[in-house]
């Protein structure tokens, strides 16, 4: 098939999903009476008091295509997500929380992926043997656990017993250090992490890294778990087939045919799984933000649900589709440059 | 080519202990190989002739253990039993003394390398020395040459291309030593030093190459980039083949090398194998259940029946004058138009509680009373003519 | 007894299946409206008795498919479902007070069915043959079938994890039967519901283990014990009703995809791929919302949530595992030995592909609770006080680091219940794992 054709393929199958997603939102909200749909097409508060007015101008009270025509208008053009409670445009809310989450998926992904690759090939290629023994617990342990449970019984003995790693990201001097009216410090990326390295505050840097040791590890062991046990049985698939007894018979040493090898082949599969990695920690960061409070959007999102608050929430779920399917539209690419048989067809 | 006996397997037992029990695969089986000969290992499914190839290899796969016995090869004029040597040791035999070729050609290549970088690991495995000292040689030559002159433009040009550099030459010298050098690792991965790693390569795929070529594989530079899953099955096997000798090994096992193939293709690879074993003067062991095939590439032939070596002699006595009740069967089986087709009656009996006595007692026609409480002894009542059974008790020559 | 169908049998199968019909029906029709006679019938368990009565039926039905077709797992599953069906009917109602009454009338239908076949040694109604005849010749056809139970049993037995998972699994849904008798409603303060937990006292901080509560009070003074035992009640429930629903969805999904193919496959694999477009937990979060303010009470709002999210998957992996057996030689020889369309599927392509469907029903259970859970956790789940293992530790979180002299103190309002719902999980997945090794086919014999 070549490499640009299946990469065309999946682009053109990847659009009408996502045109979907949209539309089943869209058929979601509509249960919704009036006076709380409104809420999405209103840009800011001084529009929140004659919502009737705005009602009418976006046609909430046309039939149904109209409807949808006007919200796809003020959603792709305007950037609208509607209000939500407290009166701030979605939209707004969102990029001012953005940081927080990026920070934890940024350092947890890399982190699961190798433990998850790693662990798992290992404990493949050494059946039964006592790491792939730990290998089991870990991913037994990470799909039974509660994610947000384990994140309190961390707080409570790193944080209220220990006092090393604290919730929430900023420490209350840090905090006033940049909320003081004339601090010299310039956000640049928003993230705690490279800023206060860009600004060279070391102190703010470590505050930061303490902050969100607790964080990262919850997301990250519950994750690795399922990606240790896909590569654990894809490396075991792999090192029963015909190529790797011939390749013992080339006289390899058993290091470097699972090294060699196996682990390619093994790890073809474990890469599909990635994308679902990303719809996990799309989910995740709503619980683990919640739990440490660590001010992103998928706290943001939580917190309004609870409010009956409808435009947070919308927004969060149009975001967390559009980055699950382009996200899965990537692994697919890398999964065929990665397997010759689809890459040269 | 000696014809001496190289590789004697002695009195080798194989269980596989499995959930339904434990399944005696191979009893005391016995077969010695000549240099230079071809031997064919046949019987039918599951008698354990492709087991006794992976035996010798040391390659049996859990839950299959050998139980007791002894495969002695003669290395450097010494006798060394496989079966006692540590992995290191026997790894310096697999695919140098002796290498395997198999039965699916498709699925013994990982589909994820280029037929060249599966070759090359053969051949960087066992011949790394080799191809290293040769670099060196031709770079000594090759500066020889150039400096007494009288030579053409072109001539030069060639010349000075396997010149190589002091510090490319110190390299080399470091790779023969000790391939796993920490210098040597680093120096392959920057890019202006791993100039000798990118000769050395260039060598190794020239060696690649060659062999292709001899496998009479059409365009052999450009299969060298495929990848297994482009090949058709006959390519596949070539390619295979070409693997394994790679580092001229002196034992090939053929494991049932054309089952998979098409009978035209059949035909080519076993031409092709013929004229391999002339030109590289090896030995071959085939296993297969086709006795046409024996008939037409074996030299002495060794029939198994249910985990038993029952009979051993060269071709021509076996088909002419063939001891073992079994043999006798299987040859009259082989279909032949214009007679009835015949079958032998019975089972063969399951491994997992095989008989107290010869595992053929029930099917056999001249079956004794003997037969069924007592496991037959080797005997030869003709020279070169071995024989695992009790109607030739006592005629041992 | 392919080809033969003696008319006595026709017209029992016939019986059984209209009756289990009628069953099924009654049963959504309860869920559906709900009590239908308050009055006459006011401790009446709606949820309960329509579960029983659909499952029963679905039982019935089962009965009713292997006296129809005369199998060779004919008579003794046939006898072994009646049996269970009784025991089923008999058992869970007495255990919940329902009116079991009405079951009686369904149970005495089974019943004389049991004793007609059990003892008519003498009717000539098959072929020639008693029923005794044919039990001994089913038996014997039977050999092959009983030794693959044996040995499954065997596998099972020697698997400690799958043994240590059905304890687990044992142990809740013993607990969540007898939670009556382990924490009695006695008092109950609002109406009826004994899923409330009961509270004395306003107080808001909670109070240590005691004699009077063992597990101590949370926040309000909730008792945690009540909630613990309670709470499997509402986790099998959840567990049972959304992957339950998720599964007839999707299994009806994927079996049309898969059966019709072409465009109707193309369609509803499309609208599986937009459903699976959202991460899970998110697009539930979305429907909740939806459905909350348009009346729907908050726990079925999620129950209903994790069933749209869910069905997809099932679809998907029903559809994959159809697709893929019907390409296998095996199928394509019972076609070419005359093998009719039905039983084709019947027998071949449906135990071949049903085995992941169950392996991941059976892990669902414990993953379902552990949405529910987190959903209730965020404040989305059940209202306040109701028995949940997610609401007691969302309660908790308050009082993880309250004291800093004595930061554990206020350890049981999340310890004990996080084990709770650790443990629940951690059971269905062993088993879960454990049914994935057992049945597959290629792992069973190493």
């Amino acid at each position: 098939m070549g490499l640009r054709t299946y990469v065309l393929r999946r682009l053109i199958l990847a659009i009408p999903v996502l045109f979907g997603a949209v539309v089943l939102i869209f058929a979601v909200v509509q249960f919704l009476p009036v006076s709380t749909r409104v809420s999405l097409y209103i840009r800011d508060p001084k529009m929140a008091r004659n919502w009737q007015q705005v009602a009418n101008a976006s046609g909430l009270y046309a039939p149904v295509y109209v409807q949808f025509y006007e919200w796809m208008k003020s959603l792709l053009i305007d950037h609208n997500l509607g209000i939500d409670a407290s009166a701030t445009p979605v939209y707004d809310a969102i990029i001012h929380r953005l940081p927080a989450t990026i920070e934890i998926v940024m350092y947890a992904s890399p982190i699961i992926v190798f433990i998850g690759l790693a662990l798992g090939v290992r404990a493949g290629a050494n059946k039964d043997k006592p790491i792939d023994q730990a290998s089991r617990i870990l991913a037994i342990l990470g799909t039974s656990l509660p994610s947000f449970w384990f994140g309190i019984v961390l707080l409570s003995i790193f944080y209220a017993g220990l006092g090393w790693f604290p919730p929430q990201r900023y420490g209350q001097e840090v905090l006033s250090y940049l909320l003081k009216p004339n601090s010299p410090w310039q956000w640049h990326t928003g993230l705690v992490t490279i800023d206060s390295l860009i600004n060279g505050q070391w102190w703010i840097f470590l505050d930061g890294v303490r902050h969100l040791v607790l964080p990262i590890t919850v997301l990250s062991l519950l994750n690795s778990a399922v990606m240790v046990r896909v590569t654990r049985s894809s490396m075991l698939e792999a090192l029963g087939k015909d190529y790797i007894t011939a390749a013992k018979a080339k006289g390899l040493s058993k290091k470097e045919v699972v090294f060699k090898h196996a682990r390619r082949n093994a790890l073809i599969p474990a890469i599909t799984i990635s994308g679902l990695m990303i719809a996990s920690l799309l989910t995740g960061v709503v619980i683990t933000e919640t739990v440490f409070n660590m001010g992103g959007i998928g706290q943001y999102a939580a917190a309004s649900a609870v409010l009956l608050d409808v435009p947070p929430v919308i927004g969060y779920a149009l975001l967390s589709a559009v980055v699950f399917v382009i996200s899965n539209l990537i692994v697919d690419v890398l999964y065929a440059y990665i397997d010759p048989r689809i890459r040269l067809g | 080519m000696t014809g001496n006996v190289f590789l004697r397997i002695e009195d080798l037992d194989l269980r596989f202990y499995t959930y339904e029990g434990v399944v005696e695969a191979l009893d005391r089986v016995r077969l010695q190989i000549k240099d230079g000969e071809t031997i064919g290992v046949v019987g039918e499914t599951g008698c354990g002739k492709s087991v006794t190839g992976f035996s010798e290899l040391n390659l049996i796969p859990p839950p299959g253990k050998i139980e007791g016995g002894k495969i002695f090869l003669q290395k450097n004029d010494q006798w060394i039993n496989l079966l006692r040597q540590r992995d290191a040791y026997l790894r310096t035999v697999r695919g140098k003394d002796i290498s395997m070729i198999f039965q699916d050609p498709k699925s013994a290549l990982n589909p994820v390398y280029t037929v060249r970088q599966q070759i090359s690991e053969a051949i960087l495995h066992h011949r790394m020395e080799d191809l290293c000292l040769k670099l060196l040689e031709d770079s000594k030559n090759a500066t020889e040459s150039l400096k007494q002159g009288n030579l053409s433009e072109h001539e030069k040009t060639k010349l000075r291309k396997a010149v190589l550099s002091k510090r490319e030459r110190r390299m080399l010298e470091r790779m023969i030593d000790d391939p796993q050098r920490l210098i040597v690792r680093i120096a392959s991965r920057i890019p202006v030093l791993n100039r000798f790693k990118h000769r050395f390569n260039a060598e190794v795929t020239k060696e690649v190459v060659r062999m292709l070529k001899d496998m009479r594989i059409p365009d052999p530079d450009r299969v060298a980039e495929m990848y297994p899953h482009e090949l058709s099955g006959g390519m596949a096997q070539r390619v295979v083949v070409a693997m394994a000798l790679s580092c001229n090994p002196k034992l090939l096992i053929a494991d049932e090398p054309t089952t998979n193939l098409d009978v035209t293709v059949q035909l080519q690879i076993l031409t092709l194998i013929k004229d391999l074993k002339t030109k590289y003067g090896m030995t071959i062991q085939y296993i297969t259940h086709d006795m046409g095939v024996v008939a037409e590439m074996c030299d002495r032939v060794a029939v198994m029946y249910a985990g038993n070596v029952v009979e051993l002699a060269e071709v021509l006595e076996v088909f002419k004058n063939p001891l073992h009740p079994y043999t006798k069967a299987l040859l009259e089986c082989i279909p032949r138009p214009g007679t009835q087709l015949k079958s032998i009656e019975g089972f063969v009996p399951s491994l997992i509680s095989p008989p107290k006595g010869c595992r053929f007692n029930d099917r056999c026609p001249y079956a004794m009373e003997k037969c069924v409480r007592e496991k037959p002894e080797f005997v030869s009542p003709k020279k070169g003519h071995q024989v695992l059974c009790h109607l030739y008790a006592g005629e041992s020559q | 007894m392919v080809g033969e169908r003696p008319l006595g049998l026709t017209f029992l199968a016939t019986l059984e299946a209209i009756l289990s019909v009628i069953e099924i029906n009654i049963g959504i029709l309860l869920f559906v409206i709900g009590n239908p006679l308050p009055n006459a019938l006011p401790g009446l368990n709606v949820g309960l008795t329509g579960t029983v009565l659909v499952g029963t039926g679905i039982l019935g039905l089962f009965l009713a498919y292997y006296l129809w077709s005369g199998q060779a797992f004919g008579w003794l599953a046939a006898t072994g479902l009646v049996v269970a069906d009784a025991i089923v009917r008999i058992l869970l109602p007495a255990m919940f007070g329902a009116a079991w009454i009405a079951y009686a009338i369904f149970l005495e239908l089974d019943l004389a069915m049991l004793y007609y076949l059990t003892r008519s040694s003498t009717t000539t109604f098959f072929g020639g043959e008693s029923v005794r005849e044919v039990i001994e010749k089913e038996r014997i056809e039977m050999q092959p079938r009983i030794k693959e139970i044996k040995f499954t049993l065997k596998l099972v037995r020697k698997s400690s994890l799958s043994i240590i998972g059905a304890a687990i699994v044992l142990f809740y849904v013993f607990m969540a039967l007898f939670a009556p008798v382990l924490a009695p409603p006695g008092d109950v303060s609002q109406g009826g519901d004994s899923m409330v937990m009961p509270h004395q006292g306003m107080s808001l901080i909670p109070v240590a283990p005691n004699a009077q509560h063992p597990f101590g009070t949370m926040q309000g003074q909730y008792d945690i014990y009540y909630g613990c035992i309670w709470g499997a009640r509402s986790a099998l429930r959840i567990g049972i009703y959304v992957a339950g629903g998720s599964l007839v969805i999707g299994l009806v999904i994927g079996i049309l995809a898969a059966y019709y193919g072409g465009w109707m496959d193309e369609v509803l694999m499309r609208l599986t791929d937009v459903v699976l477009a959202f991460p899970g937990l998110i697009l539930s979060m979305a429907l909740i919302v939806v459905l909350v303010p348009t009346g729907v009470a908050r726990l079925d709002a999620v129950m209903i949530s994790l069933v749209i999210v869910g069905w997809p998957g099932y679809a998907r992996l029903i559809r994959g595992e159809i697709l893929r057996v019907k390409n296998e030689d095996y199928v394509e020889a019972a076609k070419s030995v005359g093998c009719s369309d039905l039983r084709v599927i019947g027998s071949h392509i449906l135990p071949n592909s049903i085995y992941p469907v169950l392996i991941v029903f059976t892990l669902d259970l414990g993953t379902i609770v552990l949405a529910a859970a987190a959903l209730s956790f965020l404040g989305l789940g059940s209202t306040l006080g109701y028995a949940d293992w997610g609401q007691i530790i969302s309660l908790s979180q308050n009082w993880i680091y309250a004291n800093p002299a004595a930061p554990f103190a206020y350890w049981f309002t999340f310890i004990i219940p996080g084990i709770f719902i650790s443990i629940f999980v951690l059971g269905w997945n062993l088993l879960g794992d454990a049914l994935r090794d057992i049945l597959d086919p290629t792992l069973r014999r190493k």
